[in-house]
């Protein structure tokens, strides 16, 4: 099982954000993207999504050699992709419960009980340190940046994705969420085997975790390839690479 | 007045309520949609009417105490708390302290003058009442005193639905007194078929530490005209009014609610949500005023809007005025808009196709109106309701049902 971005180029309001792009993951892999500000990462995860206002305009994305760049996010979702987003929203009036039932109905034909789903997400909440009334109350409302990082990682756990691209799981955390969140996500990996993909600013989530590949995305592009030692390349010298 | 007269003349006087002297709001009128000639229907049979609850209670999953077909008590189990009375009956306190008085207002006028009777809904001094009372209208006019008396408790929760299908005027009249640190909490559903154009008065009158909290709920009807106004009169009172408004096709809404803080201490909000498909409009007016004299107290408006088509189209207006400028809150806002993108794109990357996911959205965005609704079943069945207008475009329950 593997998912694969191959040659990508995406166009954002008709500038050319994300130029050809490449990475494969395989099963059980973790790699992780750093670049810049502005390098085009998110853009490229919202990509792998499908989000229906970026453009494709060149290769593909392949989920298990399947082509999956024509299909819609929820599609896409369906075939075992998520995405934890760098600023989940916001819906008041939905609640996260009733919310994450509806994806879980939509994902997955599995039956199961309301007891069995609400005893997995309190048991996954807990592990987070997630307050038992956050998940009472409707999507991410009212909550503060670090409660919605770990709602999302609440969600990847309960939905159980084959491949999870993390956008930025640690950005405005404290240094005790940043553990907090990195476990959460060692958890999910040691559970389900998913490939992930981790975009990352800072290395501080990483010394948590044991990543299979990093690359270094900059103006739109893969400029560095290989393994931790780049974690510590980019720390000393920052992303003022030669391309 | 005779009822033609009135369609003639008293209709486009509607709505001046003495508070109402603002020029913009004048700008912003809907019209209502009537057919040339109008007749009064023939009287629902009480056998119909009862037969029709038991459907509608069951479709809900709800029941009601009462049934109120036309202007007459077809079923009540709650006898010690509603009761009815002829107007021609002066003896009746209530009546002889009515809020509105036929001097102030035409369709007070009308009703006033037209409707045989008046339906009384009382909760003695420190007791408790729930009452939930279904009304088939037709062009008999309603009005409804609602009087909880100091201490007092009610739960009232009211569904309006449509004895006919063909074009008729529906006049309703509320008037709600809450005593000294009474709690009113009143639920209010319009779900009437397309034939109806459904014009409604309502004024709260809330005491001293009393609560008062009113909860609409504008599904059916070609036309919905509303005219609201709450009073916060008392030391430490609370009045908070929310409005929920789903439409479709035509449909029109003009609502137009009055919040006043008259006194120390007082809260008096108004939360407006609509959400509009198809080429359906809404008038959504909310005016507060804060009057003199009135340290400590808080009041807010909050208009909000979501448009899922190009035709369709809101107008927000809030508005204030400050009497008192001294250690009291306010705000105001409005906003609308279609639903947000990246709202959509977030469910989808769960797996929710689009179309659940528009109305899983719409659904939540309104339940946020419904959610004072202490009465568990009816504000289940008010988003039922309004729910299921996402799936066929039509009133849920009402529409076609003939006697």
């Amino acid at each position: 099982m593997s998912l694969e971005i191959k040659d990508l180029h995406v166009e954002a309001e008709g500038k050319e954000v994300v130029r050809g792009v490449s990475i494969k993951v395989q099963k059980g892999e973790v790699h992780v993207i750093m670049g810049p500000n502005g390098s085009g990462k998110t853009t490229l995860a919202k990509a792998v999504m499908g989000h229906p206002s970026l453009a494709i305009k060149g290769g593909e994305i392949l989920l298990n050699g399947e082509n999956i760049t024509s299909l819609l996010p929820n599609e896409r979702a369906r075939k075992g992709l998520f995405m934890e987003f760098q600023n989940p929203v916001e819906i008041d009036g939905l609640g996260f419960l009733n919310f994450l039932n509806s994806a879980r109905g939509a994902l997955s034909d599995e039956k199961y009980t309301y007891k069995d789903f609400i005893s997995e997400i309190k048991d996954n909440a807990s592990k987070l340190k997630i307050r038992e009334d956050l998940i009472s109350r409707p999507l991410n409302y009212g909550f503060s940046g670090g409660e919605k990082k770990k709602m999302e990682i609440l969600q990847m756990a309960v939905l159980k994705p084959k491949f999870a691209i993390l956008d930025e799981p640690d950005s405005g955390l404290d240094v005790d969420a940043v553990r907090i969140v990195a476990q959460g996500i060692n958890d999910f990996h040691e559970k389900t085997g998913a490939g992930i993909i981790i975009i990352t600013h800072y290395s501080r989530i990483l010394s948590y975790m044991q990543p299979n590949f990093i690359h270094v995305m900059k103006d739109g592009k893969i400029i560095r390839e290989g393994g931790n030692e780049l974690v510590q390349e980019v720390e000393s010298k920052g992303y003022e690479y030669e391309e | 007045m005779r009822y033609d007269e009135y369609v003639k003349e008293a209709v486009k006087y509607y709505g001046e309520l003495e508070e109402e002297n603002n020029e913009l709001y004048k700008k912003y009128v809907a019209r209502l949609d009537l057919p040339a000639s109008l007749r009064i229907n023939d009287p629902i049979s009480s056998k119909a009417a009862t037969e029709y609850s038991e459907l509608l209670a069951s479709d809900l999953g709800t029941s009601f105490d009462a049934v109120i077909a036309g202007d007459s008590i077809v079923y009540s189990r709650a006898k010690h708390v509603l009761g009815e009375a002829y107007n021609e009956d002066a003896n009746i306190g209530m009546l002889e302290n009515r809020i509105f008085k036929s001097s102030e207002n035409k369709l007070a006028a009308f009703i006033n003058a037209n409707s045989r009777k008046t339906f009384l809904i009382s909760v003695g001094r420190d007791e408790e009442a729930a009452l939930s009372v279904l009304f088939l209208k037709n062009e008999a006019p309603v009005q409804i005193l609602v009087d909880v008396q100091e201490g007092g408790k009610l739960e009232l929760s009211e569904l309006f639905a449509s004895a006919s299908d063909e074009a008729y005027l529906s006049t309703t009249m509320h008037e709600i007194k809450a005593g000294e640190r009474s709690h009113a909490n009143i639920s209010i559903i319009n779900d009437e078929g397309y034939g109806a154009n459904a014009v409604s008065l309502s004024k709260g009158i809330c005491g001293a530490g009393a609560s008062m909290r009113i909860n609409y709920a504008y599904s059916g009807s070609a036309v919905s005209k509303a005219r609201n106004g709450f009073y916060a009169c008392g030391d430490g009172a609370s009045v908070k009014v929310s409005e929920a408004v789903y439409g479709v096709k035509n449909q029109v809404f003009d609502i137009s609610t009055y919040i006043s803080n008259s006194s120390r201490f007082s809260k008096a909000r108004l939360d407006s949500g609509a959400v509009l498909d198809e080429a359906s409009r809404c008038i959504m007016k909310g005016f507060a005023k804060v009057e003199k004299f009135t340290k400590g107290a808080e009041s807010n408006i909050t208009e909000r809007g979501v448009l899922l088509s190009e035709d369709a189209k809101i107008d927000a207006l809030p508005d204030m005025s400050i009497d008192y400028s001294d250690e009291v809150k306010a705000t105001h806002s409005a906003a609308s808009s279609p639903i947000d993108r990246e709202l959509i794109f977030y469910l989808q990357s769960r797996g929710i196709e689009e179309t659940e996911a528009r109305k899983l959205f719409i659904r939540a965005f309104v339940d946020r109106y419904l959610e004072g609704m202490e009465n568990n079943d009816f504000r289940e069945a008010a988003s039922q309701m309004l729910g299921s207008k996402l799936y066929t475009r039509e009133p849920c329950y009402t529409s076609g049902i003939l006697f």
